[in-house]
Order: structure tokens, then C-alpha cells, then sequence
């Protein structure tokens, strides 16, 4: 599957229609994901009937936006009206949604293509994302927890599959299949119809091939809901018309410090190398600390821990058995825990994200870049990440360079980097200043052409893809 | 937990207790961050910043 911008291209010049690309689609579903397990349901009817109604719309020269006859996808915490939202949990009835969530009706509405809902880790809560695949190493986790849109995305099956992130899950996805990935500001997606984990952290967005199809979905999903009361009512820019406008002249700040040790070595090389070649491309790059990001994990599940224990407590209580003992812990612990703990943890948030916005005024940032996360992809069966004698949770490690971002609701993307010496995946991570998207989304696109990146596909993909991939097998990025 | 309709025979009380404080260490440790910033209201996030806004 191509990505956005050539399948836009190519519908709108006739050299194909929206009903090959989603046939395309549906065989490489079928192909693959025996291995990847990325789908959790297909809907090949309902995506013939939009793609037939897409290319009647192209016919008639109707132009309902940039995702018009592209096939995508849905992480399964959200309601596709017809499909059931089961939350990769047994304990969510089969039963189809009666309505679509706020941003399926604006996907639908502006002529995408939706081709199933993907697999998710149980409630959205972890990182693995069971059973999902790795496509650039089987026995390999995706991430967590939009795993199976990070697959399905880096397999070439989709160009955008729709994903939600608490504390990282659609960067850490992205990181781990080499997608682009990004996370809006806080309310610039309406999370209305989604399952919640942790209302006052979730965000939505798109895992994508590429930058440009990142800036053209957030186009689509983006805007006002009465539905959503965090929604903001800010007008939504046009983000793919800046894409080109390269770093030249931009301030952009390189993270040290909390919390980012340790991270391995080949991480470390390869992110030096993106803000190096960031520099060669024109930008200033300021070193910088904020050592309250030591307290991020802290605060992230002091808050989940609650939230998501309130959002849930009828599940808790009614089917306990059918929750995975660890996320059923931290449940409990939210509904018994002193109101107290939770208070607290907001007031970090507030002092976290306080640090962040000083540091980006005191040194006039225009972005912020650390590498998304301090490891690549874990075996499945692993419980830690080694950074050399030491060991930390798979999850902590993850979630302690991308939860930052979800406590101070800043945008933040990954862009593809480089490889580890295993030839997994490496991403960056860029952040800007609230609803700055258009500057993350320029910043990646001015890294990901200057490493150039470009078809490097993952052993398990569809035949005949053209989605943009890393080339380089090395741990560093050229430019 | 039974007063909190937690009685389910899958809840573990030991497990419980010893990840609850587990938890509350790690909100202690909060402590630190907050010691100059305490009063700050943790209602209402709004991600925006303050328009002008020069620290």
C-alpha cells in the first residue's frame, strides 16, 4: 500500500481507483496477518461499499479532502458504528456499536475507507500489545497500546491507522515498527465514542507511513465537538501546506538528562546523529535539561491509576476475573488509594508541564527533540529491558520518554531514524509548544527527507508496497 | 476492599496491600517536585499557555 500523499495523487490523476487500493489492502490483511495479528475484525463489505462510493465521488469531481478513497484503520477502542468496541478485553460484550465515534464520522465524511479495527493491548493499558507482531522481527513486541495499528501501518497493509495514547501509545508503536506517529495537542482530536483509560491523558491520533500522511489525517481528525468538552474549538490549520518549509533559522532544543537514562547505546548514537544532521540543516540546536522530568513516571501513573480505576470500577467489581491480574492491580489500587495521591499527582502534572513551558520561552525554542524512546523493540517474553547491568520494566522504560508529553498535553511526533544494530527500528521524537503542530510536523518532515528516508520495509510487509521506510541498516541517520 | 465492593476471589489482599504501598512511596516522592510549587490548583488542565506569556 501506498502512502497518502502518492495514493491521493494517484486516485485524483485516474491511475487507480479507491477499490484497488482497498482491495490491495484486504489481500495483504489476509496475507499477513495470520503472522501479525494486527486486526482484530475486517469489514471488507462496508470498505468496498465506501471505496465504491469514493471513486463515484472522484468521478463526479467531488473533492471531500485528502483521505478521500484511502483505506485505513481503527484501534478497537473506538466506536465503528456496525463493528463491536472490545477493547482487546473478553470482558467488552461482541455486541456492534450503534454509533460512530466523533472522529470515524469525520474520517467517513471526508471519504476514507475503514477496513477493520485494530488490535489493541487489554484497555489500552500496556505495551505489548498481545498477540500482536513486530513486522520487522516476529518474535518481537510492536508496542503498546496501539500495536496493531503500528503493525498493520509499518507492514504496508494500511498508510493510517488511528490510534490513542496515555503515555505514549501511538509513539511507542511507531517507534518500535518504524511509522511516523503523532500525538496532537490535549483536545485537538475529540475523544468522543472512545473507550477512556485515563480521561485527563488520552489523546488520539495517527500512526501513518509517512509525515505528510500524518499532517493530512490530523487535517481530517481535527476540529470542534460538542460531543468532547476538552475539545478545543481552535480553528484547524491547513498542517500539510508547511511541510516544506525546512529548519532553517529554527531554534530546537536536544533533551539531556532526565529522562533520559540510560538508554542503549545504539539509541544514543543514532539520536546524537538526527540532531546533528538537524543542525546541518539550518537550525540551532540548544542543549537542554528539565530535571523535573525525573518525576514523570510518578505522576503519569498517579494518574492512570485513578482515572482509570473510576472509568472502570463496574467491570472491576462485576468481572474482575476477566481482567489481566496486573492491569486488574492498578485498577484496584486506583479505586482504594486516598484522594489525596491523585491531587498530588495532578499537582506534579501542573509543575511538570510548567518546566516544560520555561524551558522552551528561557531558551526561545521553536521544538524540542529527544529520541522517542530509550530502546527498541523488546522480545515478547521479556519482563525487562537491559541497559547494560541494569534492568527496568519494559513498560517504565517506554512510557518515561513519552509520558512528558501526555502530562504537559504538548504535540509530540515520531519520525522514523535509523536502525539498532538488529536492524529494529529507532525514532525520533519531536515536541513543540501547545496546538504547534504545524512545527512538529514541519521539523519531522525536514528530518525524515534529510536522512533519507525512504523504502526500507520490514521482512514481513505487502508485496508491491511503496510506504517510506529508513534505508539505512546502520545506527545512525545521513544527511 | 469487601467495604468497596471488592470481594471477588481473585483480589489478593497481600498482593494488594503491598502494591498500594508501593504506590504511595512513589507519591511521596512527588513530595520533592511539589515542596516549592505546592499550591498549585490541580483541577481543570488546560494545555495552552498564557498568551505573552514571558515566564
Amino acid at each position: 500500500m501506498t502512502d497518502i500523499g502518492e495514493a491521493g495523487r494517484s486516485l485524483r490523476s485516474g491511475r487507480t481507483t479507491s477499490r484497488e487500493f482497498t482491495e490491495a489492502s484486504l489481500a495483504a490483511a489476509a496475507a499477513l496477518d495470520g503472522d501479525l495479528a494486527a486486526f482484530v475484525v475486517l469489514d471488507p463489505d462496508g470498505a468496498l461499499e465506501a471505496a465504491d462510493a469514493a471513486d463515484e465521488a472522484i468521478a463526479a469531481g467531488r473533492d471531500l479532502g485528502p483521505l478521500m478513497g484511502v483505506p485505513v484503520a481503527i484501534k478497537d477502542i473506538v466506536d465503528v458504528a456496525g463493528l463491536p468496541t472490545r477493547c482487546g478485553s473478553s470482558a467488552y460484550p461482541a455486541t456492534p456499536a450503534a454509533t460512530d465515534a466523533t472522529l470515524v464520522r469525520r474520517l467517513r465524511r471526508g471519504g476514507a475507507v475503514i477496513v477493520g479495527k485494530t488490535t489493541t493491548h487489554e484497555l489500552a493499558c500496556g505495551v505489548y500489545s498481545p498477540p500482536v507482531s513486530n513486522p520487522w522481527d516476529l518474535d518481537r513486541i510492536p508496542g503498546g497500546s496501539s500495536g496493531g495499528s503500528g503493525a498493520a501501518v509499518a507492514a504496508g497493509i494500511v498508510p493510517m491507522a488511528v490510534g490513542s495514547d496515555t503515555g505514549g501509545s501511538i509513539r511507542i508503536p511507531a517507534s518500535l515498527c518504524g511509522t511516523v506517529g503523532l500525538k496532537a495537542t490535549y483536545g485537538r482530536v475529540s475523544r468522543a465514542g472512545v473507550a477512556a483509560l485515563a480521561w485527563s491523558l488520552d489523546h488520539l491520533g495517527p500512526l501513518t507511513s509517512t509525515v505528510e500522511g500524518a499532517a493530512a489525517s490530523l487535517e481530517v481528525l481535527a476540529g470542534p465537538d460538542p460531543l468532547d468538552p476538552s475539545a478545543s474549538s481552535r480553528p484547524v490549520p491547513q498542517y500539510s501546506s508547511g511541510l516544506d518549509r525546512g529548519v532553517e533559522g529554527l531554534r530546537i532544543g536536544v533533551l539531556s538528562g532526565p529522562p533520559l537514562d540510560p538508554v542503549q547505546p545504539d539509541v544514543a548514537e543514532t539520536f546524537a546523529a538526527s540532531a546533528d544532521l538537524l543542525g546541518r540543516q539550518g537550525a540551532a540546536m540548544v542543549g537542554v535539561e528539565v530535571p523535573e522530568l525525573e518525576h514523570g513516571l510518578a505522576a503519569e501513573f498517579g494518574i492512570v491509576a485513578p482515572e482509570a480505576g473510576a472509568y472502570h470500577r463496574d467491570l472491576v467489581r462485576s468481572r474482575p476475573d476477566r481482567i489481566d491480574p496486573g492491569i486488574r492491580t492498578l485498577l484496584v489500587a486506583g479505586l482504594t488509594l486516598a484522594p489525596e495521591h491523585y491531587f498530588k499527582a495532578l499537582q506534579a502534572r501542573r509543575a511538570i508541564a510548567d518546566a516544560l513551558r520555561r524551558v522552551f520561552i528561557r531558551n526561545r525554542l521553536d521544538a524540542l527533540v529527544t529520541p522517542t524512546l530509550p530502546a527498541t523493540a523488546a522480545p515478547k517474553d521479556a519482563d525487562d529491558l537491559w541497559f547494560g547491568d541494569s534492568a527496568e520494566p519494559v513498560t517504565l522504560a517506554y512510557v518515561r520518554t513519552t509520558g512528558p508529553f501526555n502530562l504537559s498535553g504538548l504535540p509530540a511526533l515520531s519520525v522514523p531514524a535509523g536502525f539498532d544494530r538488529n536492524g529494529l527500528p529507532i525514532g525520533l521524537q519531536v515536541a513543540a509548544a501547545p496546538f504547534d503542530e504545524e512545527m512538529v510536523l514541519r521539523v519531522g518532515a525536514c528530518f525524515e527527507a534529510a536522512a533519507g528516508i525512504r523504502a526500507r520495509r520490514p521482512p514481513t510487509n505487502s508485496s508491491g508496497a511503496a510506504g517510506a521506510r529508513v534505508e539505512r541498516g546502520d545506527p545512525a541517520p545521513t544527511g | 476492599m469487601r467495604e468497596l465492593g471488592l470481594d471477588h476471589e481473585v483480589f489478593d489482599a497481600a498482593a494488594t496491600h503491598a502494591d498500594l504501598a508501593e504506590r504511595i512511596a512513589q507519591s511521596e516522592s512527588l513530595d520533592a517536585l511539589l515542596s516549592e510549587s505546592g499550591g498549585l490548583d490541580p483541577t481543570a488542565f488546560d494545555p495552552s499557555w498564557p498568551t505573552g506569556d514571558t515566564e
